[in-house]
């Protein structure tokens, strides 16, 4: 965009003015003194451009000073080269507001009229700030960095081409140092790892020490062996103490003891010394005095009593033969009553016996009355025997059961005969009568063949009657033909003709055509043709009348066969089929003579048919009738079978009842004989006989009892006898006659009853004798203790040197004495002993007779005192012990120092966790400042680059970069040594220049997608040396090429330079 | 057929304090602290139960820098235990344990041989009738530092019957161990020896087989880098020398690390579910076999919960919450197999084109850039995390810092980012990436 026409209506000072700028001229140089409207002009491009500054900035607002309307217009030449007219004025808009920046009006070339929008279309979305600052400025603005700084020149000094905004980068390192703030800080008591650390340390110092525990093992061991011995010095050091007071507890306790015990001795020592005195003398003496009394007293009392037996013994006097026998006497007095029993026994069985025999004699009278009892004893009754005679029963009884049975089959088969006769004769009429019917009838020829050449015969007769009847309809069939071919050789005649004339016509012409060979070739084939046709048609001729004949023949021969057949079987002629026939023989004859004529009418097909018809009706009747017959024949020989055996079965039952009877006599007479053998009576029954020896069998019974009761009675009576004998011999060895008058049972009982009354008294006697004997032993050995007693007391006395009771009784005195003196003594020395054991009795004697009882008491206490010195120090020691014990307990099984080893462990783990942790943040970190280090020297935005460029032009290379440092909104610069200096360092012009060309690189780079917005500049270059000045107008010349550049200047020079080195630019002079 | 029969462990580390884990309730903590000590029990009982001729321990039997009195009582009773059996025990001291340490008194009884440190000792092993079995030699860190080669010590004594060796030693110095009596494999393998019963290198392994060159891992697992199940083997030895061995675990609480895929989940809800199904399926696992276990989560996948999961604090709060609540099951049931979660590490990816961005000419895309050259410099990349954390490290927080780096890398006075540490270097460099992207995109149409 250019700026061609200046038409201001009334800005500041200006009114009414025009300025035509050349629209070729890429620098315009305004020059002209102070107060020329310099300014002011520059002030009006931008106010129409972007507005009226507010009312409330008056200055800057140039409000006109005379009354002429607020504003003007711009005429542009677009880019593209059509022409805009801009006018802006402080006028109401369409709206009748009146805004302060003023209403502008935009007309295009094509006619469009536009206001704001429009305008803002054409000069891009520049704002005025952009456009004050970096495109229409003068010294102030120059000066000042602060107008590059504004966010929206940041990011195209800054950012551009980073791909990420370069806050997001800083916000990024700010949150990486802050990360790593709380992570860790070098001196830092808070971060993470520092406080990590500090406990580290801690622990490490801890486990130091509990390694210097667990090292000093050995030696705590060592002191424990060594408390262990002092403890075990002590302990029996207070051992020794306490045994120590102990004794002297001993020793206070008993001296009461011992002082009894002095005393004791000191009186004994005072008694007379007696040389001796029986021990227990006087208790002896006492003792045995009255012992001597009582048994003076008990000697007495015996001698009294021997007395009284004396009298006694002479009062008894036994029998003493009577009791010599005293054995045998009882012994019989003990059978008596035995004997007496068997007595009554004696009688009752010679009842028994008599009883006996009658009945033996009426058991015998049953039997047989002519029977002794010798016989019926001799008769063997054994189960044998028995068994025999019911073995001959039971055969006897089945011998006439047979012959019963014999007999009454015998009258069974006769009653059969008789049934079985009358039916035969009858059935052998019936027979006869039949034959006789039968042979009255059919004397046909058939009858004489078998029944099996019958039925051939009758199959081949049908089947010749078949044969000829075919024959026949084949005669006709043949008649039929022979007339049809008669009429078909008519026809073929002629043809014949013609072929024979070809046969010959052909041959000739081929002759005289062709060759010879081929015409008698032609002629040979033609012939043989002929010759065939010929032949057949001869053939035919012949053959038709040869079949008929031979058929006819054939029938003629069927129909003779026919009738041989039928003759052989009826044995006569046939018989026409209408006519009835009178006998066979005239039929027969009728027949032959109609044969020998051939072709006779009357032997046709139909009548042999009929003929043959009837014959096989003939024959089935005969056959029939012949069948009954054999039937009724049949049963005729079947009767005579059945009486044939009836007759031999009868025979046979008579043998067999004749063999019965034989047996059955035979069985009779072996009983008989058998019978004979033992005695018996023959004619006796096998029952019977049974029934005897069952009788015979009680008699024996009988017989046997009475001889038991026999053989008691022998028995009792020798016993009896016995005993009477024994009683006398008894009296005779008692010297004593047997008196007749009594039994000798009761002779035995008297006796026995004396012998007892002498037996007691013998027995008194004895002892009453033992008793005195005794006593006279006890008298005896009392008197020998009164002896005794007596030398006791006396040696008493002697020994105790008494001679006398009373001086006895006086020595006795003194001796308890001592006794009970050294009783005191012995006791006392046993109280001793009991305190302290009687080995150390000496030794407590020695204590005692040594120190006396406050000697031993201030001991006492002095002991007592170290007891307790000693306790103390043991439980000292103990607690000690069990201190170490503990603690080496600990370090043995402890898990203590362990827990330290794995806390540290635990701590290094969180501390390398939070160490990786950092070094994450810490790389990150770097990595950012690296990133950002390339990317400040290699990668600085195109702006940079482009200040950097006329940067080095306008300070010809002293200067050769531009840098901005990442993020931060400073620029430095680059030296051409390299040394890289910051804004505030550099020269006033140096600083200008730097802005400037910065300020070119931003115009330059702000291009695209929108017009060219031409460049104002206001007298900017009065700082600049010559030289620098000309490079700068250098770049301007550049920078011109794009855009349009205003330049305001008062200065004559500057307009010279501008004229002499830009020869293009058009030079504009404004008055005053 | 066997002629006879050993066991071979190492590392016991006995009450050694187990690593990475903190704010553990007590009924949990104490179960993983007495887990070496369950270990050792286990141990015992296996050596009991499968009957071998003798055990041999390659060292670390405990930490004698831990100065635990009731880890030596603890395995003194054990070898105690195992000689009232009948049992030998043959012990070669490592660098945890070296003789000059501060050792309690204790007189061995029968059958229990510790190693000297001023030569290899050799012994000769019998069978019940006499006859001779094996020579089992071995020696001693005589001082924690032992940097010779001891294995060039070793000789055959007998070369007709089976020759064990007992060393404490890094082969081929593997990097993640400190290089304590370094050896070689050849070396091991041209010895004579037959069986190389070696410590030191906690994962188990079988570096040469006849002559076999054995690590057996250490027998309880006591930070998340040992992972796995630990124990011990048990060794056959055949009349022609022929070797058998059988793996046996001895670990009392199962360290675990699992990668979970949260694949295209959509919400909250959903990763949780997968996590607490992955946590349930890890307890119902027959490997574990009823015992608890720590685990360590790695979220997987693409996901547009990226930015979520990356943010640490949720992942935390999860494990927490899964925490608390296995915390109130073993308070209620102090035999719970509980599934200890340690952490829960998100290796997912947004839905961010990272590579868009990747290659656009912005600040973004430079930071990326630099990102990845970075991811791909190890030297640039451990300079600048170094370079970062100067601050830090050189703190009074440094030393533990490096305590807790050196202890995962195994040695003390390593780098400070050792080899280890670089994976982690990785992981944190990924995660400031992520968190700068999150908030430099924030409100952006970039996502």
């Amino acid at each position: 965009m250019r700026i061609t026409r200046i038409e201001i209506a009334g800005f500041g000072a200006m009114r009414d003015a025009v300025l035509e700028l050349a629209p070729d001229a890429p620098i315009v140089l305004l020059h002209g003194p102070n107060e020329a409207g310099k300014s002011t002009l520059m002030q009006f491009v931008r106010s129409v451009l972007f507005g009226f500054q507010p009312r409330s900035q008056a200055a800057e607002r140039y409000a006109p000073l005379s009354g002429a309307t607020h504003g003007g217009a711009l005429l542009l030449t677009l880019d593209d080269g059509r022409t805009a007219h801009v006018q802006r004025y402080d006028a109401p808009d369409a709206q009748g507001k009146r805004p302060s920046r003023g209403t502008v009006t935009v007309t295009l070339e094509d006619g469009t009229v536009g206001g704001e929008e429009l305008l803002r279309r054409l000069i891009g979305d520049i704002t005025e700030d952009v456009y004050r600052n970096i495109y229409a400025f003068g010294l102030t603005e120059l000066q000042e960095l602060r107008t590059l700084q504004s966010d929206e020149l940041s990011g195209y000094l800054f950012n551009a081409g980073m791909g990420v905004s370069g806050t997001a980068v800083l916000e990024t390192e700010k949150q990486v140092a802050a990360e790593l703030e709380r992570l860790f800080r070098p001196r830092g008591k808070k971060q993470t790892i520092n406080q990590l650390v500090d406990q580290l340390d801690q622990l490490s110092s801890e486990l130091r020490r509990s390694r210097s525990v667990q090292e000093s093992y050995h030696a705590r061991r060592a002191e424990l062996e060594r408390l262990r011995e002092q403890l075990s010095a002590a302990e029996r050091e207070l051992g020794e103490a306490e045994s120590r007071i102990a004794w002297l507890d001993k020793c206070l306790q008993s001296r009461q003891a011992w002082q009894e015990l002095r005393a004791a001795e000191l009186e004994l020592q005072e008694l007379p010394v007696r040389a001796s005195f029986p021990k227990d003398g006087l208790r002896r003496f006492e003792e045995e005095k009255l012992r001597l009394t009582e048994l003076q007293t008990m000697r007495d009392q015996l001698q009294a009593k021997m007395a009284a037996v004396e009298r006694q013994l002479r009062e008894l006097s036994p029998d003493g033969q009577r009791l010599a026998l005293r054995r045998e006497i009882e012994q019989l007095a003990e059978q008596a009553s035995m004997i007496r029993s068997l007595q009554h026994e004696l009688s009752n069985a010679r009842t028994e016996d008599a009883q006996l025999a009658e009945q033996a004699r009426l058991q015998i009278a049953r039997i047989d009355d002519n029977w002794t009892e010798a016989q019926v004893a001799g008769l063997n009754t054994s189960l044998a025997e028995r068994s025999a005679i019911t073995g001959f029963r039971d055969r006897l009884a089945a011998l006439e059961r047979q012959a019963e049975t014999f007999a009454a089959e015998a009258a069974r088969l006769q009653a059969e005969k008789q049934r079985l006769l009358p039916r035969r004769n009858e059935a052998a009429d019936e027979l006869t009568r039949a034959k006789e019917a039968l042979r009255g009838r059919h004397p046909g020829r058939w009858t004489e063949l078998a029944p099996d050449e019958r039925r051939q015969h009758l199959h081949r007769l049908n089947r010749a009657l078949q044969s000829w009847r075919q024959a026949a309809w084949e005669l006709a069939a043949e008649e039929r033909r022979q007339q049809e071919a008669r009429q078909r050789g008519r026809r073929m005649r002629p043809m014949l003709l013609a072929l024979a004339a070809l046969t010959i016509i052909l041959p000739v012409g081929l002759f005289l055509l062709a060759d010879g060979l081929t015409a008698i070739l032609a002629a040979a084939a033609l012939l043989a043709v002929d010759g065939v046709l010929l032949m057949m048609w001869r053939h035919q001729e012949v053959d038709g009348s040869r079949g008929r004949e031979h058929i006819a023949r054939e029938m003629q021969r069927w129909s003779e066969e026919t009738m041989a057949l039928y003759m052989q079987l009826s044995g006569e002629q046939p018989y026409g089929a209408a006519e009835a026939a009178p006998s066979y023989a005239g039929r027969a004859a009728r027949s032959r003579s109609r044969m020998s004529e051939a072709g006779d009418a009357a032997w046709s097909i139909e009548a042999a048919a009929s003929a043959v018809e009837q014959l096989e009706l003939a024959i089935e009747r005969w056959q029939s009738e012949e069948r009954d017959l054999r039937r009724l024949a049949d049963r005729l020989s079947e009767l005579d079978e059945q009486l044939a055996d009836v007759s031999e079965r009868q025979q046979a039952i008579a043998e067999e009842q004749a063999a019965c009877g034989q047996a059955l006599e035979a069985g009779v007479d072996q009983w008989r004989s058998w019978l004979a053998e033992r005695g018996l009576p023959t004619r006796l029954a096998p029952e019977t006989a049974l029934e005897l020896f069952s009788l015979a069998e009680q008699a024996k019974q009988t017989f046997r009892q009475r001889a038991a009761v026999r053989q008691r009675i022998t028995g009792y009576g020798s016993r009896i006898a016995e005993f009477e004998e024994q009683v006398a011999r008894l009296f005779a060895r008692l010297s004593e006659p047997l008196p007749d008058s009594r039994s000798a049972v009761e002779l035995v009982r008297e006796l026995a009853e004396l012998v007892a009354r002498d037996a007691e008294q013998a027995e008194r006697q004895q002892a009453l004798e033992r008793q005195w004997n005794e006593w006279r032993e006890e008298l005896e050995r009392t008197a020998d203790r009164i002896r005794q007693t007596e030398a006791l007391i006396s040696g008493l006395w002697q020994e105790a040197g008494a001679r006398d009771e009373a001086e006895f009784r006086q020595l006795a005195a003194q001796e308890e004495r001592r006794q009970q003196l050294q009783q005191s003594v012995k006791q006392a020395i046993s109280r001793l002993e009991w305190l302290v054991s009687p080995e150390k009795l000496d030794e407590l004697m020695h204590s005692l007779r040594t120190m006396g009882g406050s000697e031993l008491e201030a001991e006492h206490a002095n002991v007592g005192a170290n007891i307790a010195r000693l306790r103390s120090r043991i439980e000292e020691l103990r607690d000690q012990r069990a201190k170490l014990e503990l603690e080496l307990d600990r370090l043995r099984e402890g898990t203590e120092h362990a827990e330290l080893e794995q806390r540290r462990e635990e701590l290094l783990a969180e501390l390398n966790r939070h160490v990786a942790e950092y070094s994450v943040y810490a790389m990150a970190s770097g990595l950012v400042r690296r990133t950002r280090t390339i990317y400040e020297r290699e990668r600085q935005p195109k702006v940079l680059r482009q200040a950097s460029h006329h940067m080095a032009v306008i300070t010809g290379g002293r200067y050769v970069r531009v840098l901005a440092p990442f993020g931060e909104r400073r620029l430095i610069v680059e030296r051409h040594d390299g040394l890289q200096l910051d804004t505030a360092r550099l020269s006033r012009g140096t600083a200008e220049q730097l802005y400037l060309a910065m300020r070119f690189a931003l115009v330059e780079s702000h291009d695209s997608g929108h017009e060219a917005l031409p460049l104002v500049l206001d007298d900017i270059l009065v700082n600049f040396d010559e030289e620098r000045a000309a490079r700068c107008l250098e770049c301007l010349a550049q920078i011109s090429q794009h855009r349009q550049v205003l330049m305001f200047t008062c200065h004559d020079y500057m307009r010279d330079m501008v004229s002499s080195l830009l020869p293009q630019a058009q030079l504009i002079g404004l008055k005053g | 057929m066997a002629i006879f029969r050993f066991m071979h462990a190492a590392d016991l580390h006995l009450d050694s304090p187990f690593r990475g884990l903190s704010d553990v309730p007590k009924p949990i903590r104490d179960r993983i602290r007495s887990s070496t000590f369950m270990a050792l029990e286990r141990l015992v009982e296996l050596a009991i139960s499968e009957q071998v001729r003798f055990v041999v321990i390659a060292g670390d039997v405990y930490d004698l820098e831990d100065r635990s009195v009731r880890a030596q009582l603890r395995f003194q009773r054990a070898m105690e235990q195992l000689a009232s059996e009948g049992i030998e025990v043959y012990i070669a001291h490592g660098n945890h344990d070296p003789l000059s340490g501060k050792h309690m008194q204790w007189q061995p009884p029968r059958g229990i041989h510790v190693f000297p440190g001023d030569g290899v000792s050799a012994h000769a092993v019998h069978d019940r009738s006499g006859r001779l079995l094996a020579h089992v030699q071995g020696i001693s860190f005589a001082t924690p530092a032992v940097t010779d080669n001891l294995a060039g010590k070793f000789r055959p004594v007998d070369r007709s019957v089976f020759q064990i060796g007992v060393l404490h030693t890094n082969v081929d110095g593997a990097a993640e161990h400190g290089n304590y009596a370094p050896s070689s494999r050849a070396e091991l393998v041209a010895s004579g020896i037959d069986y190389w019963a070696l410590g030191h290198i906690h994962a188990r392994g079988i570096l040469h087989e006849a002559p076999h060159i054995v690590y057996p891992g250490n027998t309880q697992g006591r930070s998340i880098r040992e992972t796995g199940a630990k124990g011990c083997y048990i060794v056959d030895v055949e009349e022609d020398k022929a070797v058998r061995m059988r793996f046996h675990s001895t670990d009392a609480v199962r360290w675990l690390q699992v990668e979970v895929s949260v694949e295209a989940a959509r919400s909250e809800q959903e990763v949780q579910e997968r996590i607490a199904r992955e946590l349930e399926a890890i307890r119902e696992s027959a490997d574990l076999a009823g015992r608890p276990a720590v685990v360590r989560l790695v979220l997987g996948g693409r996901t547009s919960l990226n930015r979520l999961l990356r943010s640490s604090s949720w992942l935390d709060e999860a494990a927490g919450e899964w925490n608390r609540e296995e915390g109130r099951r073993v308070e209620s049931d102090p035999d719970y197999p509980f599934v200890w979660v340690e952490s829960i590490r998100a290796q997912t990816s947004g839905l961010i084109d990272r590579e868009r961005l990747l290659g656009q000419d912005s600040f973004v895309g430079d930071l990326l850039r630099l990102a990845d050259e970075l991811r791909t410099d190890e030297a640039q990349l451990e300079q600048f995390a170094e370079q970062m954390t100067e601050e830090l490290l050189r703190s009074r927080a440094g030393k533990y810092i490096r305590e807790g780096q050196a202890v995962y890398a195994g040695a003390a006075g390593d780098a400070v980012h050792g080899a280890v540490g670089r994976e982690e270097l990785r992981e944190w460099l990924d995660r400031a990436e992520e968190w700068l992207l999150d908030r430099l995109l924030e409100g952006g149409d970039q996502r």
